[in-house]
C-alpha cells in the first residue's frame, strides 16, 4: 500500500510543479480514463516490448536458414509459432525483428520531422512578417512532396536504398505538416496577453517562444505525432514491399508481405501474420492519437465521462 | 496617502517621473491585395501629460478613445509612432526641450527670424552648459560650440563664413540637440539593451486577469519570471545572496495571498486573486511606475473594492506612481489625484479630482459625469446620455472632434481644433466654449 | 398588498444543478420569485450567484451537464387556477403537519432531496438513516406536488379546467420541447450581454427580424413582414430604419446592435422580457440611452422585464423591484426605494458600501471579506455565513427562511427570522 501511496505523492508533487511535469501527469491521468488511449497504449507497449526483447526471446534467429526439405513452409506449430517461410526462417522471429525496424523508422522519422517542423513553425508563427513569409513558402513547397513517392524516387535513384533513405525521405516530407500545425498554434498563442506581459517584464523573443508559446502549442502536436508514427510505418512497409525500403535479409514486415505474396494459397501464414502485425500496430497508434485528441480537447468542459 | 492634490503641500520634485510630449500612435489601415495603406487609425493623436512621482493620474474615456493605447505605448509594447516619452528627466531639461521644440516648429514653418536663432542658441547653451543635463561632456562641448556659432552668425558676425549661416546651421543643430536629449531620456529612443533595464522600472497590470497569466505556469514561476530575466532587483544587497524564493514569498504575502498558493495553477483562482498575482508579478522587480490598465473592470464589485484598497496600500508602502486607466469614472475618482479625460485620441480635459468633478468644463466630461448610474433611486434623474455614436478614429471629424455630438458646437468648433488651455487651479480644458455658463448636470 | 397584482411568472423552489466529474454544482438552490405584470424586476448579484442561470432555467436552456432538478415555473397562470393551486397547497401542508413523526420521516426520505452517487442516480436511505432523520416542518416540495397531482385526478370532469391540467397546465417545466420553442421568442424573450455574438453575422438585420416574425406570427407576406420590421425598428429608435434593415451586424456600432437585439426580442410582443446584462458591454454614455429605451419600450408594449445585472446603479434607475442573489439563493427582495433606504441583509449592505460612489471619496472602500463560496460543497446553513460579520451559531447550521421584515420587503437572514428554519426541500 505504501508503494502506491508513494507513487501517488510523487505524482501529485510533479503535478504541482507546473511546466512539463504537470502536463505529463495530467495527461496520464486523463488518458487512463479514455478507452481508446488505454487500448492504443497497450498495443504499442506490447509491440515495443516484443521489439526490445527480440534478442533475448527464446525464438530462432530470424535469418537462420533451413533449406532442408521439410523445414520450410512449415505450418504454425509449437516449435515455430507462426510457421516458417520459404527459406525455413521462423516467421514469428522475423516478425519480432521486423517490429524493431518498423518502430525505429516510425519513431525516428517522426522525431526528426517534429524537431525541424516545430522549430520552423514556431519561428514563423511568432515573428510573422518576412520570416513567416519565407518559412511558409518553404512549408508549402515541401508540403507538396508526397512522402511515399519521394521515398520511392530516392530509393530508386540511390544505389543502395535502406533504412536511412526511408527515414530521410519521410522526414523531408513530414516536417511540413508539423510546421504548419505549430505555426497556426503559435500565431494564436502569441496574441495572448501573457505573452505581452512577459515582454513587459523584459523577456527576449527566445525565452517567450520556448517557455510560453511552445508549451501551449503542444496539445495538437501530440495527436499528430501519434498518427504520424502510424503513417510512417505504413510508408516503410509499402516501400519495403516494393523493394526500395529496407533490404533483405532485414526482416521488414513489408518485405515479408512481398515474399509471402506468391505463396498466399499454399502457405498463407507467411504473408498473413506480417500483414496483421502492420494492421495492429497502426491501429494502436491511431487509437492513441484519436484518444489523445479527445482527452486534450473537450477537457475544458469538465464533462462527466 | 495623498487624499487631495495640493501643490503647496507636496514637495515639487525636481525630477519629473514620466512625461509624454505630443505622443502619437497611428495604426495603418491596409486594403487590397497588396496591403496598400489607405489611411491611419489615429488611436493616440498628440497626448502630452506629465506625472509626478508618487501621484496617481487617472485616464478616463470610453472604448476607442485610445487610453489603453497610451498605456501600452508608454511601456513600448506598441511603440509610439511620434512624440517623446520622457522618463526621470530633470525639469530644466524638459522645459528647455519644449522651448527648443517650439523653435523648431517655427523653423519648419519657415517663420524663423534671427531673434529665434539667438533664442535657440541661448537655450542650447543653458541646457548643455548646465550640469543638470546628463549628456556626455564632449557632446556637450560640440553642441555648445554650435550654439555659439549660431549666435555669432545671427548677430551679424561675418567672420564665420558661409558654412555657419544661421539659417542652415540652426535647424541642424536643433535636430542634433533634440535627438541627443531624446536618446538620453526618452523611452522610445532607447536601444534594446538599455530598454531591458528600463523595463524593470516601468510595469503594467492588464485588464483581463484570465489571459494575462500563462495557464501552464505555477504562481511561483509567474511571479519569479522577472528574476529569471533580470536577476536580483535593485534593492538586493550585493554581498548577501539573493533569496529568490524568500522574495517571492514576501511578494505573495504583500498582495494578500498565502504560501500554499504558490504551487497552484492560474485556473484554480478567482478573478480577483488572479489580479493579485499579476500585481505581485509587476512588483517583483521593484518598479517606480505602474500602468494599471482597467485592473478591476473584469471583477465583481466587492472584489474590486479589495483590489483597489490593496493598490493604495502598496502605493503608500513603496512610493509607487500609477497611471490608472479606466472607463469607470467613480473608480478613477476614488484612486486618482488628477484625472485626464480622453476622446478620440486626444486629451480634452485635465484637472485635479475635486476640481474636475465639481467644475467640469468640457461638455463631454459633463455628459460623462452625468451618465454614470448612481445606486440610489432618489436620484432618478433622466440620464440622457449623448446623442449619436462615437465616430471612427480612422477619419476623425475636423476641428473639435466632439463637435458632431456637442450641444454647444459653434462655427469655429467645426474648423479649428481647440488646444488645451490652462484655466487656473491646475485645470486644463480643450474647448472653445469652456466658459459658457451651463446649468450643472449633477 | 391591497390590490391584486396579476403575476406573470411565478417561480417556486427552483433548483438547478450541474453534474460534473468533480462533483455537483448547485447553481440555483431553491429560488422563489414572483414577477407581476407591468412591474420590472431587477436581479442583482455577482459572478456565480446564479442570476443568468435563473434566466436560462426559465427558458429551459440550461446547458449540459446541467439539469433543472426540481421546482415549478408557473407562467401566466389564470387567477382561478392560481387561487385553487394555493388552496390545495395549503391543504397539502396541513395534511403533512397532521402526520405522525414516523410517517413524516418516511415521506421525507422518499420525497426529500437525496444525495446522488457518482453516476447520478439517487441513493436510497437505509432504515436506520430514516430513523435518525429530522423531518422539516414544511412539507417537501416534491411531496406537495405529488399530493396535488393525486388531488387533481379527483377533480370532476365537469370542472372547467379539467383534471391533471389544473395544476400543471401552466408549469413550464412540464411542457414539451415543442411548446417551449413556441414560448421562446414569442411569449418570453431574452436579450444577451454581448450583441456582437448574439446576432448572426451572415444575415442582415432585416433577414433576422423577418425570420423571427414569420416563425412566430405565421406571416409570410414579404410586404407585411417588411412593414412590421420597420415598425419595430422605429420603436427602438434606430435612425434610418430602412438602411439599417439592409445592413449586416458588423456594420453597426455596439449601441445599435443592442437596439437590434431589443427589437428582435420585442418583435412578437412577448409578455416577459429577460435582459441579461444588456448594457455591460456598452459605453457609459450609450448605456444611458439603451436603458431608457428599454424602460419605455417595454412599458409601451405592455411587457414585464427581468433585468439581470451586477450594477446596482443600473437597477436603481430602471427597476421597480430588486432582488439580490447570492450563491444561488435570493437573499433580499424589495422595491427599489426600500432596498436602498433600508438594506437589511448584510450582503446587500456590504454591496452598497463597496460601490465607489461618485462624489464621495473615501480613503478605503469597505470590503466584504472572504470570497464567494464553492458551490460544489453543500452548506447546510446560510450561504453568507463565512463572510458575514454578524454571523451567529444558528446561521451555520440552519438555512434562513424568507420572511417579510417590512411591508413588501423580504429577506432571508436569521437576524430577522429569529432562527426559524427553512428546510425547503
Amino acid at each position: 500500500m505504501t508503494m502506491r501511496r508513494r507513487l501517488n505523492d510523487q505524482l501529485t508533487r510533479w503535478k504541482m510543479s507546473g511546466g512539463a511535469k504537470q502536463f505529463v501527469v495530467d495527461l496520464l491521468e486523463r488518458g487512463s480514463r479514455n478507452a481508446m488511449v488505454v487500448v492504443g497504449v497497450s498495443i504499442i507497449t506490447i509491440m515495443i516490448s516484443l521489439a526490445l526483447l527480440a534478442p533475448v526471446l527464446p525464438i530462432a534467429p530470424p535469418n537462420e536458414l533451413h533449406l532442408e526439405l521439410g523445414e520450410n513452409f512449415q505450418t504454425p506449430s509449437s516449435r515455430h509459432w507462426f510457421g516458417t517461410d520459404s527459406l525455413g526462417r521462423d516467421v514469428f522471429s522475423r516478425l519480432v525483428w521486423g517490429a524493431r525496424i518498423s518502430l525505429l523508422v516510425g519513431t525516428l522519422a517522426v522525431l526528426f520531422s517534429l524537431l525541424i517542423g516545430m522549430t520552423l513553425g514556431l519561428t514563423a508563427g511568432y515573428f510573422g512578417g518576412k520570416t513567416d513569409y519565407i518559412i511558409s513558402g518553404t512549408i508549402d513547397l515541401f508540403w507538396t512532396f508526397p512522402a511515399f513517392l519521394l521515398a520511392l524516387a530516392l530509393g530508386a535513384a540511390l544505389e543502395s536504398p535502406g533504412l536511412n533513405t526511408v527515414i530521410i525521405a519521410i522526414s523531408i516530407s513530414y516536417w511540413a505538416g508539423f510546421a504548419r500545425l505549430v505555426r497556426g498554434q503559435s500565431l494564436a498563442v502569441r496574441e495572448r496577453l501573457f505573452v505581452e506581459a512577459s515582454k513587459a517584464l523584459g523577456a527576449n523573443s527566445r525565452r517567450i517562444m520556448f517557455t510560453h508559446v511552445l508549451p501551449n502549442c503542444l496539445a495538437p502536436l501530440i495527436v499528430w505525432a501519434s498518427i504520424g508514427v502510424a503513417d510512417a510505418i505504413t510508408i516503410e512497409s509499402s516501400l519495403s514491399f516494393l523493394g526500395v525500403g529496407t533490404q533483405p535479409p532485414a526482416a521488414s514486415w513489408g518485405y515479408e508481405l512481398q515474399s509471402g505474396k506468391t505463396f498466399i494459397e499454399e502457405a498463407p501464414w507467411i504473408a498473413v501474420f506480417p500483414g496483421l502485425a502492420i494492421l495492429v500496430t497502426i491501429l494502436g497508434f491511431n487509437l492513441l492519437g484519436d484518444g489523445l485528441r479527445d482527452v486534450l480537447d473537450p477537457r475544458l468542459k469538465g464533462l462527466r465521462r | 496617502m495623498t487624499t487631495a492634490y495640493d501643490a503647496s503641500e507636496k514637495v515639487r520634485d525636481e525630477v519629473v517621473l514620466l512625461e509624454t510630449v505630443n505622443m502619437k500612435k497611428l495604426f495603418p489601415v491596409k486594403k487590397g491585395v497588396f496591403g496598400r495603406v489607405v489611411g491611419h487609425v489615429h488611436a493616440v493623436d498628440g497626448v502630452s501629460v506629465s506625472i509626478r512621482r508618487g501621484e496617481t493620474l487617472g485616464l478616463v474615456g470610453e472604448s476607442g478613445c485610445g487610453k489603453t493605447t497610451v498605456g501600452r505605448a508608454i511601456l513600448m509594447l506598441t511603440p509610439p509612432s511620434d512624440g517623446y516619452v520622457f522618463f526621470e528627466t530633470p525639469r530644466i531639461v524638459l522645459e528647455s526641450f519644449k522651448v527648443l521644440q517650439s523653435i523648431r516648429s517655427k523653423f519648419r514653418q519657415g517663420k524663423a527670424a534671427a531673434a529665434d536663432a539667438v533664442r535657440l542658441a541661448d537655450e542650447m547653451g543653458r541646457l548643455f552648459g548646465s550640469a543638470g543635463c546628463d549628456v556626455s561632456d564632449d557632446r556637450k562641448k560640440d553642441l555648445c560650440g554650435m550654439a555659439d556659432k549660431i549666435r555669432r552668425s545671427a548677430a551679424g558676425d561675418k567672420s564665420l563664413g558661409d558654412s555657419a549661416k544661421w539659417r542652415e546651421a540652426a535647424p541642424e543643430a536643433l535636430d542634433d540637440a533634440l535627438t541627443e536629449v531624446a536618446k538620453r531620456y526618452c523611452i522610445n529612443f532607447k536601444e534594446k539593451t538599455e530598454m531591458k533595464h528600463l523595463r524593470a522600472r516601468i510595469q503594467i497590470v492588464f485588464q483581463d486577469p484570465y489571459s494575462s497569466l500563462d495557464p501552464r505556469f505555477t504562481v511561483e514561476r509567474i511571479v519569479g519570471e522577472g528574476f529569471r530575466i533580470h536577476g536580483p532587483p535593485a534593492s538586493a544587497s550585493k554581498d548577501v545572496k539573493f533569496g529568490e524564493t524568500e522574495r517571492i514569498h514576501q511578494l505573495i504575502e504583500q498582495v494578500g495571498l498565502s504560501h500554499d498558493h504558490l504551487s497552484r495553477l492560474p485556473h484554480e483562482f478567482s478573478g480577483g486573486q488572479k489580479q493579485r498575482i499579476a500585481l505581485a508579478r509587476a512588483l517583483a522587480l521593484e518598479p517606480d511606475f505602474i500602468v494599471l490598465d482597467e485592473p478591476t473592470s473584469a471583477l465583481d464589485v466587492s472584489v474590486q473594492a479589495q483590489v483597489l484598497n490593496l493598490l493604495r496600500r502598496l502605493q503608500d508602502k513603496f512610493g509607487l506612481t500609477y497611471l490608472f486607466i479606466s472607463h469607470d469614472l467613480s473608480v478613477v475618482e476614488h484612486m486618482s489625484d488628477r484625472i485626464a479625460v480622453m476622446y478620440l485620441g486626444k486629451i480634452i480635459e485635465l484637472a485635479p479630482v475635486r476640481e474636475l468633478l465639481s467644475n467640469a468644463k468640457h461638455p463631454y466630461t459633463q455628459a460623462l459625469i452625468a451618465s454614470i448610474p448612481i445606486p440610489d433611486p432618489k436620484f432618478k434623474k433622466v440620464r440622457k446620455g449623448i446623442e449619436g455614436e462615437v465616430p471612427s478614429p480612422i477619419d476623425p471629424p475636423k476641428g473639435c472632434r466632439f463637435h458632431p455630438r456637442c450641444g454647444l458646437a459653434g462655427r469655429e468648433c467645426k474648423t479649428i481644433e481647440p488646444l488645451l488651455v490652462d484655466i487656473g487651479n491646475g485645470h486644463f480644458v480643450a474647448c472653445h466654449h469652456w466658459d459658457y455658463k451651463v446649468p450643472p448636470l449633477l | 398588498m391591497t390590490t391584486y397584482k396579476k403575476p406573470v411568472l411565478e417561480i417556486r423552489g427552483l433548483k438547478t444543478q450541474f453534474f460534473l466529474r468533480e462533483g455537483t454544482v448547485t447553481a440555483l438552490d431553491g429560488i422563489d420569485l414572483t414577477v407581476y405584470e407591468n412591474e420590472s424586476i431587477g436581479m442583482v448579484g455577482e459572478t456565480g450567484c446564479g442570476k443568468s442561470m435563473t434566466a436560462f432555467s426559465i427558458l429551459r436552456l440550461v446547458p449540459h451537464p446541467g439539469r433543472i432538478e426540481s421546482g415549478n415555473i408557473f407562467f401566466k397562470e389564470s387567477e382561478e387556477v392560481r387561487s385553487r393551486r394555493l388552496r390545495y397547497e395549503a391543504e397539502a401542508q396541513a395534511w403533512y403537519e397532521r402526520q405522525p413523526l414516523s410517517k413524516k420521516k418516511e415521506y421525507f426520505a422518499t420525497y426529500g432531496p437525496r444525495p446522488r452517487d457518482r453516476k447520478g442516480r439517487e441513493m436510497r436511505f437505509t432504515r436506520s438513516e430514516v430513523e435518525k432523520m429530522t423531518p422539516p416542518e414544511i412539507a417537501p416540495h416534491k411531496l406537495v406536488m405529488t399530493y396535488l397531482s393525486l388531488l387533481a385526478k379527483k377533480i370532476p370532469d365537469s370542472d372547467k379546467i379539467g383534471k391533471d391540467a389544473a395544476l400543471r397546465a401552466y408549469d413550464l417545466l412540464n411542457k414539451s420541447h415543442d411548446y417551449m420553442r413556441s414560448v421562446r421568442g414569442k411569449k418570453i424573450s431574452m436579450i444577451f450581454q454581448d450583441p456582437t455574438t448574439a446576432l448572426d453575422p451572415v444575415f442582415t438585420v432585416g433577414q433576422q427580424l423577418r425570420e423571427v416574425i414569420s416563425l412566430h406570427q405565421g406571416i409570410y407576406n414579404r410586404a407585411e413582414l417588411d412593414s412590421r420590421v420597420l415598425k419595430i425598428l422605429r420603436l427602438v429608435r434606430l435612425a434610418a430604419p430602412e438602411t439599417v434593415m439592409k445592413q449586416y451586424p458588423h456594420e453597426l456600432s455596439g449601441g445599435m446592435k443592442q437596439r437590434v437585439m431589443i427589437a428582435l426580442a420585442l418583435s412578437c410582443g412577448p409578455s416577459l422580457l429577460i435582459a441579461d446584462e444588456p448594457t455591460t458591454a456598452l459605453d457609459v454614455t450609450i448605456q444611458a440611452q439603451v436603458l431608457n429605451l428599454l424602460k419605455e419600450v417595454v412599458r409601451g408594449v405592455g411587457s414585464t422585464m427581468i433585468l439581470i445585472t451586477h450594477n446596482l446603479g443600473v437597477v436603481a434607475e430602471t427597476c421597480d423591484r430588486i432582488c439580490i442573489m447570492y450563491a444561488g439563493r435570493i437573499v433580499e427582495e424589495a422595491t427599489a426605494a426600500e432596498l436602498f433606504e433600508k438594506p437589511t441583509h448584510p450582503y446587500t449592505a456590504g454591496l452598497l458600501n463597496a460601490f465607489p460612489k461618485l462624489g464621495e471619496r473615501k480613503d478605503e472602500l469597505s470590503v466584504i471579506k472572504g470570497t464567494v463560496p464553492d458551490l460544489m460543497l453543500p452548506f447546510p446553513g446560510c450561504a453568507f455565513v463565512e463572510r458575514c460579520e454578524r454571523a451567529t451559531d444558528v446561521c451555520r447550521k440552519v438555512r434562513p427562511r424568507r420572511v417579510e421584515v417590512y411591508p413588501d420587503h423580504f429577506v432571508s437572514c436569521h437576524l430577522f427570522t429569529g432562527g426559524a428554519n427553512d428546510n425547503r426541500v
